[in-house]
């Protein structure tokens, strides 16, 4: 009987520079170390990520943080069956670092290396949970990834293929959140923050636009709601953010807005497919309106809701592990040496499985 | 043996030689790097029996392309992590200073962007001045005081080639070693200027 399957992965992709060694044994997946260096400290001054600031940051950390997780995890190299890093999507000066640092680990133990790609982290990182049902028992799951970057529906499978079947056309929901909360002087980034505020607010005091919402397919759309924000702000309060309760107003009316259209694409996408389970992942399912949106969503209807732990839903390097781990196990994939970052890497696309 | 990897110019190179004898090269090779770190890759992977043996590794840190010595610096970190191997950096224009220690008045340059040049001013091998950064218009003053420049890569105004080499620098680095042996180095890329506070607009 094949022992366990461990990974150890690296995840530097944007502003996160993490590493970590997560065993899958039996389709189910163990963490035994994860470690981030966050960098957002760095980049707020500046209301953004700066790539190149970035890059500097996690060639600096990469040695500390894969140190860490080896000891934290109490593993030696030869307990290692697989490394992996992200190869995509992302920043790719950040990508590139962590990727050539962990294929010359590979080289150097003695191990095989498999590019991961950063959304089928998310797409399996609620099954992290030592308390969610291993992915082979599941079979098929709908996933809800929801990030600054990313906002898709996606079907993941225990062997290790997936489809995307539904993707924002223009902004991401946690880039609505963000740029949201930069209009309302709430910083960068500031989805939290927004979040915060609108724990006090009236959440119908606002009619905001629900992108997309009628249009009868899985696509997003939150470029509009960050325009009728602006027009909002400029009508009624001179171009300037309100404080008090007003603020919390806008905010609790804005996340509506934002978490009607994601719960009502991910209900619409469960009845379509059929799935009987739905994933939520990425920064943006943090978010304790969306889940809780969600949870009676899927409650009304019996679907079982994974959402993945808040340490899970940022960039980690547990979920990249995880990807990689569970492809190797499924069908013994490897990449070759020269395999190049892809910074737009994406997921298979609808009716092309990977 | 000293491992050492010179990736600060679009030639790229690497070199396994003795630190005890570092012209007693074991293995070398070069190749165009195209912005690309999977060759590099390649080359560790075909000099993997060796490894274990690597006592030192050097790294040519520029000035030059970010982007090249970055994947050496990353990759280097990468089998230190797991063999233990003490990493140095070593400035990528000594090595070809080295080559060339009979000018009596030598200018490395390479391209630093943004209309600025690098440059690395050398006697008889030994360095002057620099590494630092001269705006692109003040080159023809510049080559005034000197009596060769020399760029890896075609620079308007520099007629010379001169490519730093990873066997060079496994010289450099096994003199550098034997004089101060058993220190620990972070090596980054020589950075002489910060990081440009252009945020993106929209997250990867």
């Amino acid at each position: 009987m094949p022992g366990p399957t461990i990974c150890f992965g690296v995840e530097t992709s944007c502003d996160e520079t993490a590493a970590a060694v997560v065993a899958l044994d039996g389709g189910r997946p163990r963490i035994l170390a994860s470690v981030v260096a966050s960098q957002a400290g760095r980049h707020a001054a500046y209301g953004g990520v700066v790539p190149e600031l970035a890059t500097r940051e996690h060639l600096r950390a990469l040695d500390w943080v894969t140190d860490e997780a080896m000891r934290s995890g109490g593993v030696a190299w030869r307990d290692i069956t697989v490394v992996t890093a992200t190869r995509g999507p992302g920043l790719a000066s950040a990508l590139m670092t962590g990727h050539s640092f962990a294929r010359a680990v590979a080289i150097a133990a003695g191990k095989p290396f498999l590019g991961s790609n950063h959304l089928e982290g998310h797409l399996v990182s609620a099954f992290l949970d030592p308390g969610a049902p291993p992915m082979p028992d599941v079979g098929e799951w709908l996933a809800l990834v929801v990030s600054g970057g990313h906002t898709l529906l996606a079907i993941g499978r225990s062997d290790g293929t997936h489809e995307v079947i539904g993707s924002t056309l223009d902004d991401a929901a946690g880039e609505a959140f963000d740029k949201g909360a930069k209009m309302l002087g709430l910083g960068y980034p500031g989805g939290s923050a927004l979040e915060a505020a609108a724990r006090h607010g009236d959440p119908s005091a606002y009619d905001f636009p629900r992108g997309m919402l009628r249009s009868g397919d899985l696509s997003f759309s939150f470029s509009g709601l960050k325009t009728a924000l602006r027009i909002l702000l400029g009508k009624r309060f001179g171009g300037t953010a309100p404080a008090g309760k007003a603020l919390a107003d806008l905010c609790a009316s804005y996340q509506r807005a934002i978490v009607d259209v994601l719960a009502a694409k991910a209900t619409m996408a469960l009845r379509q497919t059929g799935l009987r389970t739905l994933v939520l992942a990425g920064g943006v399912a943090c978010n304790a309106a969306l889940r809780a949106a969600l949870a009676e969503a899927c409650g009304r209807d019996g679907i079982r809701l994974l959402a993945a732990r808040p340490e899970h839903c940022t960039d980690n390097a547990a979920m990249i592990a995880l990807a990689a781990a569970w492809r190797h196990a499924a069908s013994g994939a490897v990449s070759p040496w020269d395999e190049d970052v892809d910074p737009n890497l994406g997921l298979a696309p609808a009716g092309q499985k990977v | 043996m000293i491992l050492a990897i010179e990736t600060s110019s679009p030639h790229h190179s690497i070199c396994l030689a003795r630190v005890s004898a570092p012209d007693d090269v074991i293995a070398a090779s070069s190749w165009e790097g195209l912005g690309r770190s999977g060759r590099l890759l390649l080359e560790l992977d075909a000099l993997r029996p060796h490894l274990p043996g690597v006592r030192l590794i050097a790294i040519g840190t520029g000035p030059g392309s970010f982007s090249g010595i970055r994947a050496a610096i990353s990759a280097a970190k990468g089998l230190r992590a797991v063999l233990g191997t003490p990493l140095i950096g070593i400035c990528s224009a000594d090595a070809v200073a080295a080559d060339l220690a009979r000018v009596s008045r030598l200018g490395v340059f390479a391209d630093a962007k943004r209309k600025e040049l690098y440059v690395t001013e050398y006697a008889l091998g030994q360095r002057l001045r620099g590494p630092t950064t001269i705006p692109s218009e003040g080159l023809e003053d510049y080559l005034a005081r000197l009596t060769f420049a020399v760029s890896a890569e075609p620079i308007p105004g520099i007629p010379n080639r001169a490519t730093p080499s990873a066997t060079r620098l496994a010289q450099l680095a096994a003199a550098s070693w034997r004089a101060h042996p058993g220190r620990h180095e972070d090596p980054e890329p020589i950075y002489l200027r910060g990081p440009t506070p252009t945020p993106l607009t929209r997250n990867p």
